[in-house]
């Protein structure tokens, strides 16, 4: 556990990294509360909990969309759809079809709502 | 459960469901009462049609144990023939889902109410219930006569048409969309009156797929326009949710809408954590070794939001050293965000909590008494507001008595307080 570091005026990296812990308060309190009953939630936490295990080696995990129905086309790289972009977007979002993922959309726009309602107090 | 008998009841054997049967005869009379009412043209999603929020709906149409059935639609004015079965009475279906039956049930009373009231207008005569086996008998008449090819083989055929019940237990969800072979309805009535019975599906756990006209009714055609009705109804939801976007027409540009809602919602957490990060009095904390240890314990037993900090001191110290000092973590984060909109009276009270849970939660203190003094420390230098009372001078002096450093507080309390 660190110390306490004298006073002064904060550093960048220390902003930096103080922001980084309070947004990794926010979402885990924000996935415990909703508890396992989601999917977003769950992966979250799961994310949450490997970050902090192993930070960096999860870190580039490529994300590819769960149903490829597409024929092959000529071009290799395909421009990321709009459903990609929504499925990295919210966590979990890979393993779900569309149906899914447009609920867990609306629920954990909800969510993020309350969230920055309750971050935002003052 | 006992199931008042249907008006359509038929004496013709029965098979062992002999309550699903019965239940079933009583919504067969309904059947055919919407089936030549005038229903809502509109009937774009029988998803929004159900009273059930898109959610429930789907799990409807999901239930695993293929709890739900569809019914065949009795086609009134078409005289096409059949590949499929139209309406076969054989085709009916029950509800296996207990839940499902006494909602069905209890709603059929109040549909049943209704066959008296509903005016009809259609080629098939009259409303009243005790006609309904009379129209029954009309339209399977005009019915081609052939054996439908039964889809489901383990359902036996029907010889007797007015045979309600049948032993009709379709163990396959994906074959309820076979049984409703609407085909093209060659007039606006059928049309209507299929929507209509859609909307029966809202006071019976039916969910029903009607074919529209110039639709293709084969199964797969059926199953995809299922999927899109249910995408649909999911995109309107979102539709709400996201302010400003119900003007807009189109599903692509509804996701790009709700795509960047979604990111100016995390860019906005982000910065508030920022500005929190960059006004918070200089505490620093082990996060990520915490949140791992607590992640396990705390989503077993669905802990409430940490974000709330009034409640914190009542929630429930175990006696984990561990998970203690997680706690006076993050009191500390969340203390100036609440403390500087309340009167310093309402902000003493997490910290004189804490600082009396650090005496007594733990035998052995360690570090956590000099862990007390630096944030007592923090908060007396610190440049966000607080005093510090004779209440917080109280907690460090007992902290400091229980961990024997006697002395210390008694010096304590004789340099600083008034």
């Amino acid at each position: 556990m660190r110390r306490a570091s004298t006073l002064g005026p904060p550093s960048d990296e220390e902003i930096r990294t103080r922001t980084r812990r309070i947004r990794i308060v926010s979402y885990s309190s924000m996935a415990f509360a909703v508890g396992s009953s989601r999917a977003w939630s769950r992966a979250l936490v799961l994310k949450i909990r490997n970050r902090a295990r192993f930070r960096g080696i999860l870190r580039n995990k490529c994300l590819a969309s769960k149903k490829k129905r597409v024929i092959k086309r000529h071009k290799v790289s395909r421009e990321m759809s709009k459903t990609d972009m929504l499925r990295r977007l919210v966590p979990g979002g890979a393993g779900m079809g569309i149906c899914g993922l447009l609920e867990e959309t609306a629920h954990y726009m909800t969510c993020l709502a309350t969230q920055v309602h309750e971050i935002d107090l003052e | 459960m006992e199931l008042p008998t249907g008006p359509g009841h038929r004496s013709s054997p029965m098979r062992p469901q002999s309550e699903d049967t019965v239940f079933d005869s009583l919504q067969f009379g309904e059947d055919i009462q919407h089936l030549i009412s005038v229903p809502p043209e509109n009937a774009s999603s029988f998803t929004a049609l159900l009273e059930l929020p898109p959610n429930q709906a789907v799990e409807l149409l999901h239930s695993p144990d293929s709890t739900l059935r569809t019914r065949t639609v009795i086609e009134t004015h078409h005289q096409k023939p059949y590949l499929q079965p139209q309406f076969n009475a054989a085709n009916l279906a029950f509800p296996t889902n207990s839940g499902l039956i006494e909602r069905a049930a209890r709603l059929s009373v109040f549909a049943g109410e209704n066959l008296n009231n509903i005016s009809n207008n259609s080629l098939e005569t009259s409303s009243g219930p005790s006609n309904s086996s009379a129209n029954l008998e009309k339209v399977v008449k005009s019915e081609p006569a052939e054996a439908e090819s039964d889809l489901n083989p383990s359902q036996p055929l029907v010889s007797d048409p007015t045979t309600v019940e049948n032993g009709a237990q379709n163990q396959r969800p994906v074959k309820r969309k076979e049984r409703e072979k609407k085909g093209k309805s060659s007039t606006k009535k059928s049309k209507s009156s299929g929507n209509d019975n859609s909307e029966d599906a809202e006071k019976l756990p039916y969910v029903h797929v009607r074919a529209r006209r110039g639709q293709a009714t084969d199964s797969h055609s059926l199953a995809e326009r299922a999927r899109r009705e249910k995408i649909n109804a999911r995109m309107k939801l979102l539709q709400e949710l996201v302010p400003g976007c119900n003007k807009i027409s189109g599903t692509a540009l509804v996701l790009d809408e709700i795509i960047n809602h979604v990111q100016s919602l995390q860019r906005q957490v982000e910065f508030l954590s920022m500005r929190l990060a960059a006004v918070n009095p200089r505490i620093d904390f082990n996060l990520d070794s915490t949140l791992a240890a607590e992640g396990g314990s705390l989503m077993d037993s669905n802990f409430p939001s940490m974000v709330m900090p009034l409640t914190w001191p009542e929630v429930q110290v175990n006696g984990n050293r561990q998970n203690y000092q997680q706690q006076w973590h993050f009191d500390a984060v969340n203390q100036p965000v609440w403390g500087r909109e309340e009167d310093s009276y309402n902000f003493i009270t997490p910290e004189n909590s804490l600082l009396s849970y650090d005496s007594s939660a733990n035998s052995d203190h360690g570090r956590l008494e000099d862990k007390g003094l630096e944030i007592f420390d923090v908060m007396v230098k610190g440049n966000n507001g607080i005093q510090a009372e004779i209440e917080h001078y109280g907690c460090v002096v007992d902290l400091l008595r229980s961990a024997g450093r006697v002395e210390e507080g008694f010096e304590f309390y004789q340099k600083d307080a008034f």
